[in-house]
């Protein structure tokens, strides 16, 4: 672990599961985590294990779908994708995440 | 919408519709090898590879729970668990039940107070706790005022001990607290019991698993016991959990035993970990000076009796002990800094006693 990386916030790993899957089509939850950690090079640490219960509360709101499949060492494999309803809720809260963002840094610069 | 869906969802796994529960265990044991292959790739031995995607995965046996309890609902999950319980116990100890319902229907006052004194430790018994006809708990009761749970400071737990010595084999002083069990987002909520040397030897229990810790044995502070249901529940029941580190707060621990199955502690509240006292002193959840302070009221008492001890003697010998702190007490010219109920309780004369 980098001396200057974090846990993830709380409430952030279900949109970072959304976009990852947006952007990368179907993926098991190895992939998932693979990606998520590669996406911030170092910088987050992920307990892998808890993508399991992120993808299946997403799965549970219809955000996501999930079949079974073959993965790259031919075993059998479980596949995430993002659905329509997925993708509406990521545009929104990726919207709303920006909004917050944006404030949060106006605040801070007029801070100091 | 998104409401209704999960209810329906989590409605299905209830029933039993779905395999969901076993297909974890597939979707993490492909994790877990591809992790360890992809750490082999980097030089790594097989069993380094192993241990390191485990590292990384975190804890299996948290994932799961944590899991379930999205798959499910964990209320009714944990409601079935204690009906199941409270049946096999009624089963399993047909006096005890009979005494428990006796007392429950007599309905009078007189029942209501010895309900209260005699409570789990007598009506419920927990398999494991030897002799509980000799267990007790300390009471109290200033004048006129109703007999109530001891809750006390370090200096009149000593003098209690002191004054009863000839019909008290052992004693021990506890308090509850809830403690942060794990880190960051595997963290969950712990009940605890906090106690002094002794409690397990009060007790007389029989560990599950390991060896509790004893008055009489060599003191070593990081460790702690875990409950049955704790055991099973977050660490999947293995044989190989002795030894192994637990966080709690900001400290670390080591379990050294896991309790009974069917002992749940001496209060209301199911415990889920027992922890030293000389231990929380020393990671600063306790002040330093808690053995010298009389500020500290918080430490109950529970006390094994000796073989054939009458407890009208011990009473009057422990009544003795917490009078002669009263008067003490009374005796300073400035009150010592206690929320004002405790100063009231603690202004004697009162009178300590056994039930």
């Amino acid at each position: 672990m980098s001396p200057s990386s974090s846990d993830v916030p709380y409430g952030m790993l279900d949109l970072m599961v959304l976009k990852t899957l947006a952007v990368m089509g179907p993926l098991h939850g190895y992939g998932v985590a693979r990606r998520i950690e590669q996406a911030f090079e170092g910088t987050l640490t992920l307990n892998q294990g808890t993508i399991y219960p992120a993808l299946l509360r997403l799965e549970q709101r219809g955000w996501i779908t999930s079949d079974w499949g073959t993965s790259e060492n031919n075993r059998r494999a479980r596949f995430y994708r993002i659905s329509a309803a997925g993708r509406k809720q990521l545009a929104a809260e990726a919207g709303s995440w920006s909004r917050m963002a944006d404030l949060m840094t106006r605040l801070l610069e007029s801070e100091s | 919408m998104t409401t209704v869906r999960v209810f329906f969802a989590r409605l299905l796994a209830m029933l039993g519709l779905g395999r969901r529960e076993e297909e974890l265990g597939e979707e993490v044991q492909l994790h877990l090898d591809l992790l360890a292959e992809e750490y082999r790739r980097k030089g790594f031995s097989d069993e380094d590879a192993q241990r390191a995607a485990r590292r990384q995965f975190g804890g299996v046996m948290l994932v799961r729970e944590t899991y379930r309890n999205q798959l499910r609902f964990p209320q009714i999950d944990a409601l079935v668990r204690d009906v199941r319980y409270a049946v096999r116990l009624l089963a399993r100890d047909r006096t005890a039940s009979l005494a428990a319902i006796a007392l429950l229907t007599v309905g009078v006052s007189a029942a209501v107070l010895m309900a209260d004194m005699v409570d789990r430790l007598l009506l419920r018994p927990p398999a494991g706790v030897s002799a509980p006809e000799r267990v007790a708990r300390a009471y109290d009761q200033a004048d006129g005022t109703k007999l109530s749970a001891m809750v006390t400071n370090h200096a009149t737990v000593e003098r209690l001990a002191t004054g009863t010595t000839r019909e008290v084999e052992s004693m021990a002083a506890y308090y509850t607290e809830n403690v942060g069990l794990g880190r960051g987002s595997e963290a969950r909520h712990a009940s605890a019991v906090t106690h002094s040397r002794g409690y397990f030897d009060v007790l007389g229990l029989t560990p599950a698993l390991g060896v509790l810790p004893s008055a009489r044995g060599k003191q070593f502070p990081d460790t702690l016991v875990i409950s049955h249901a704790l055991w099973q529940q977050q660490f999947g029941g293995t044989t190989d959990i002795l030894g192994r580190s637990v966080r709690i707060g900001k400290r670390v621990y080591t379990i050294v035993a896991v309790a009974p199955r069917e002992f749940l502690g001496t209060d209301d509240e199911p415990v889920d970990v027992w922890l030293p006292i000389e231990t929380r002193a020393a990671d600063g959840t306790l002040s330093q000076n808690w053995r010298t302070s009389t500020g500290y009221f918080m430490l109950r008492v529970i006390a094994r009796l000796r073989p054939g001890v009458e407890r009208a003697a011990a009473n009057s010998h422990a009544s003795c002990g917490v009078q002669r702190r009263s008067i003490a007490a009374m005796g300073r010219r400035k009150a010592p800094s206690l929320p004002a109920h405790l100063w009231r309780s603690a202004r004697g004369p009162r009178a300590g006693r056994f039930a």
